[in-house]
């Protein structure tokens, strides 16, 4: 089963751009222009990442992700900003975003971000299923989780990006 | 015949004196109106009227011997009449014009065109012709004195627009026509009662211009000049001379001294004695005034002397907009106006302004005394022996005058003068009232000093705040687009054989999409709010991989970089901040400098403050480019967004430092950052 993205942007050639990007990369991409169609996408059917523009009409700012992280806290979000100020993605991030990327991104960047989230659900999948599981035989692999979960992509060890 | 031209001569001295003392007034104040040539002239006119009617009226009473008493009256009366001629037809036009209204105006001029019969009278009766008698007085009258007079006529309307006339003036008028009248009568009078002397006695009404001359003299500076004390001693003395002069003619050709004897006539007496007091009475006026005069003149010319150097101050004072040029230039004219060895002003910072080069340097002792002291002025001679007065000595200070400024304080220490004379209390009161002035005007240009560099913040402040929210909606409606086509070409690229000849297109958009990106993000870093992470740092590690980090993609250029490592050089700064300045610094470095071309980074550690050095041997600035270099969006190159230094200055001014430019045309630039060891807030903590 392929795994879903939305994308949320109120740029026509982002949208177009991202699903051909993400489309080749073997994920099923539906495309969305604004917060409410999102959040009305979303009831409709579920999906596993949200890739959304921060700043877009009908909604605030974080709101959008807010709501998303309320309703389907199951689905990851990776916000896209065209201000690269650190205040705002510390805020996306203490919101519940998976990761942020800076305007204008190469697409390399966008697919790592994107094969990233991907992995570390099926890590969550795997971790929530070790627990359930509760037999000792699995607590050896909770551990190699967890350590993974620690040494992987994590804020603190990014080198933020500098643009001057 | 000698009486006769003895009394002629007289009364044109007499009036010749009084209209050159109102011509002396006049040219002494001729600065004041243009329109004072009218009054000079209206004077000359009249002393020309004195001087022809005084002579022909001698003439005419010695040559036409008129038979009947009313015949001599009318003759007698007549040339009097004639010197009031212009003088009525002055105040008619003039004066009752502008004072009288209505029937008032029109029976004030009858009444005074009536004077005008005797002269008909004379002119029917006497046997000489016409132009013998009036020629001169019709000519003067005719081309000099009514043009005068409508010229006046104008003047003093203008000036009663302006309430600068008073409605009294008819009063000096009718003290005028009174005393013509009044010496007409006693003339008269001693005619009748000494007939045997008629023939002299009559020769009084020659002098009945004075009068209205007095009266005109007192209009004139009453009301034109203001000038109360010499205006009233004029007059008195004026009077003085006449009485004394009747007095005199009396007593002489009035036959008998004041007790003459067995013919004592108790009414001759009481005259003689009234005319007498009366110049006396003048006379002793005249002295009084004049003595006052003198005085108050000799007061007067100090204070002028006073006020025109305070007015030359505070000229100066006002024309300067530089503390040093107000400092220098009122040092200066302290020395000049006082005649001093030298004058300093010299502030509690220990900033020195001298007039006298080269600058001394006064000892630190001497500001802390100075510091103590609380008097506004000191003279160092009336000091009692103090450390301070030993001080002064040594500098050869004289008065010291303290310049109560607002921000700091200051003194005005002067040197002793020249004429090695002590001051004078008038001369320090001026000092008093002259530093009080400079005290202001220092604390004036400082107030403007402030507000200009405040509002040049606030115009700093408001651009960046506009380049600010300006760079916010460029930053979304720029990358936007860029980001979508960004991604479009790039898949395009990625789809594209090497070969196919639309590849080398795509690369070359994503090249300008690049750029224009780089733009944008300069334009945001500039308008964001910098927000700084201090830590120590060693410069010398910094600078050395910041130029590695230079070097490592080699450029077209060939450029050699020196530096001369250090030993660790360490300061609290932020360091990635830092690292993109000096990182800008050789950028520009390299652009300007052709192939081949050297950069040298030197790195001085100067006590408390770091100085890097990023010199090039490229084409160099002209002055006018290194004046707006770091001005955001100005640039030289051909390819720059002129935000590079613009960001470098405001991270280095965000570290407490600065950043200099020097550049020779042909030879090279170099940039200086200057930045404290320390972090700003803990250094002005400190």
């Amino acid at each position: 089963m392929k795994q879903t993205i939305l994308v949320v942007d109120d740029e026509r050639s982002i949208r177009i751009g991202l699903k051909g990007l993400l489309t080749k990369e073997g994920y099923e991409v539906t495309i969305v222009e604004n917060g409410n169609e999102a959040l009305r996408e979303l009831a409709r059917q579920a999906y596993n990442l949200v890739l959304s523009d921060l700043r877009m009409a009908g909604l605030d700012e974080l709101s959008l992700l807010k709501k998303i992280k309320e309703q389907h806290p199951e689905t990851s979000v990776i916000l896209m900003t065209a201000y690269g100020s650190e205040k705002i993605a510390v805020e996306a991030m203490k919101a519940g975003a998976r990761d942020y990327l800076i305007k204008p991104f190469d697409n390399d960047e966008v697919k790592i971000l994107v094969h990233q989230a991907f992995e570390q659900q099926a890590l969550q999948r795997q971790v929530q299923h070790c627990m359930s599981d509760s037999t000792p035989h699995f607590v050896s692999k909770i551990s190699l989780v967890r350590a993974r979960q620690c040494s992987g992509y994590s804020m603190s060890s990014r080198e933020w990006p500098q643009r001057t | 015949m000698d009486a006769i031209f003895l009394i002629a001569t007289f009364a044109f001295f007499v009036t010749c004196c009084i209209y050159g003392l109102l011509a002396q007034l006049v040219w002494y104040k001729r600065t004041k109106s243009e329109q004072d040539w009218v009054f000079l002239a209206t004077m000359v006119a009249c002393a020309y009227w004195c001087l022809s009617n005084a002579l022909a009226s001698s003439a005419a009473t010695t040559l036409e011997k008129p038979t009947s008493a009313l015949g001599t009256f009318l003759f007698q009366t007549s040339y009097p009449v004639l010197y009031l001629v212009p003088s009525l037809i002055r105040h008619c036009l003039v004066l009752s014009r502008l004072s009288l209204h209505g029937w008032r105006r029109w029976a004030h001029l009858t009444l005074n065109y009536l004077g005008i019969l005797p002269i008909v009278y004379h002119l029917y009766a006497s046997p000489r012709p016409l132009p013998e008698h009036y020629g001169p007085a019709f000519l003067g009258l005719l081309f000099l004195y009514l043009p005068l007079t409508i010229a006046e006529v104008k003047m003093r309307a203008e000036l009663r627009a302006r309430h600068l006339l008073k409605p009294e003036s008819r009063l000096i008028v009718y003290a005028g026509l009174g005393g013509v009248l009044l010496m007409c009568a006693v003339s008269d009078f001693f005619c009748r009662l000494y007939p045997d002397k008629a023939s002299i006695l009559s020769l009084i009404p020659k002098l009945s211009p004075l009068p209205p001359a007095l009266a005109m003299g007192y209009s004139v500076l009453r009301y034109r000049f203001m000038d109360m004390v010499f205006t009233r001693s004029l007059l008195y003395s004026a009077l003085g001379v006449l009485f004394l002069g009747f007095a005199l003619l009396v007593a002489y050709y009035g036959g008998g001294w004041l007790f003459p004897g067995q013919n004592f006539r108790p009414v001759a007496f009481a005259v003689r004695l009234l005319l007498i007091l009366f110049a006396f009475h003048f006379l002793f006026h005249v002295l009084r005034d004049g003595l006052q005069k003198s005085i108050e003149r000799s007061f007067f010319r100090h204070r002028v002397r006073s006020a025109e150097l305070l007015k030359q101050f505070t000229q100066m004072l006002t024309s300067w907009s530089d503390l040093e040029g107000l400092c220098r230039d009122a040092v200066e004219k302290f020395t000049g106006s006082l005649d001093l060895t030298s004058a300093t002003i010299l502030f509690a910072d220990g900033t020195v302004y001298d007039h006298t080069t080269p600058v001394k340097t006064h000892s630190s002792v001497l500001l802390l005394l100075l510091q103590q002291t609380k008097d506004p002025i000191i003279v160092v001679e009336e000091l009692l022996d103090s450390p301070l007065k030993t001080a002064c000595g040594e500098a050869q200070i004289g008065v010291i005058l303290t310049l109560p400024c607002r921000e700091q304080r200051g003194w005005l220490l002067l040197g002793e003068k020249h004429s090695g004379r002590p001051f004078f209390s008038q001369e320090l009161s001026l000092l008093e009232a002259a530093g009080g002035q400079l005290a202001m005007a220092i604390d004036n240009l400082v107030l403007v000093r402030s507000k200009l560099a405040l509002e040049r913040e606030m115009q700093h402040r408001e651009k960046l705040a506009a380049i600010g929210q300006l760079a916010a909606t460029v930053a979304h409606e720029i990358r936007n687009p860029i980001t979508g086509a960004k991604c479009l070409l790039q898949q395009v690229d990625e789809e594209l054989n090497s070969n196919t000849p639309g590849k080398e297109y795509v690369s070359l958009a994503l090249e300008d999409l690049n750029r224009v990106e780089q733009s944008v993000s300069q334009l945001l870093a500039y308008a964001r709010k910098e927000e700084f992470q201090f830590s120590d740092c060693d410069l010398n590690g910094l600078v050395s991989a910041t130029i590695q980090r230079f070097s490592s993609p080699p450029s077209e250029k060939r450029v050699i970089v020196h530096f001369q490592e250090q030993p660790s050089v360490w300061a609290v700064i932020d360091e990635e901040k830092m690292r993109r300045t000096i990182l800008n610094l050789l950028i520009n470095a390299r652009d300007a400098v052709d192939h081949d071309g050297v950069i040298t980074v030197e790195l001085l550690a100067t006590g408390p403050e770091v100085q890097i050095r990023v010199s090039d041997n490229g084409q160099g600035l002209s002055i006018e480019d290194q004046n707006r270099i770091f001005e955001p969006f100005f640039t030289t190159k051909e390819k720059g967004t002129g935000l590079g230094l613009a960001i470098a200055q405001k991270i280095i001014e965000g570290h407490g430092g600065q950043i200099a430019v020097a550049s020779t045309l042909g030879k090279g630039t170099t940039f200086t950052l200057t930045i404290p060891r320390q972090r700003p807030e803990t250094r002005s903590a400190a």
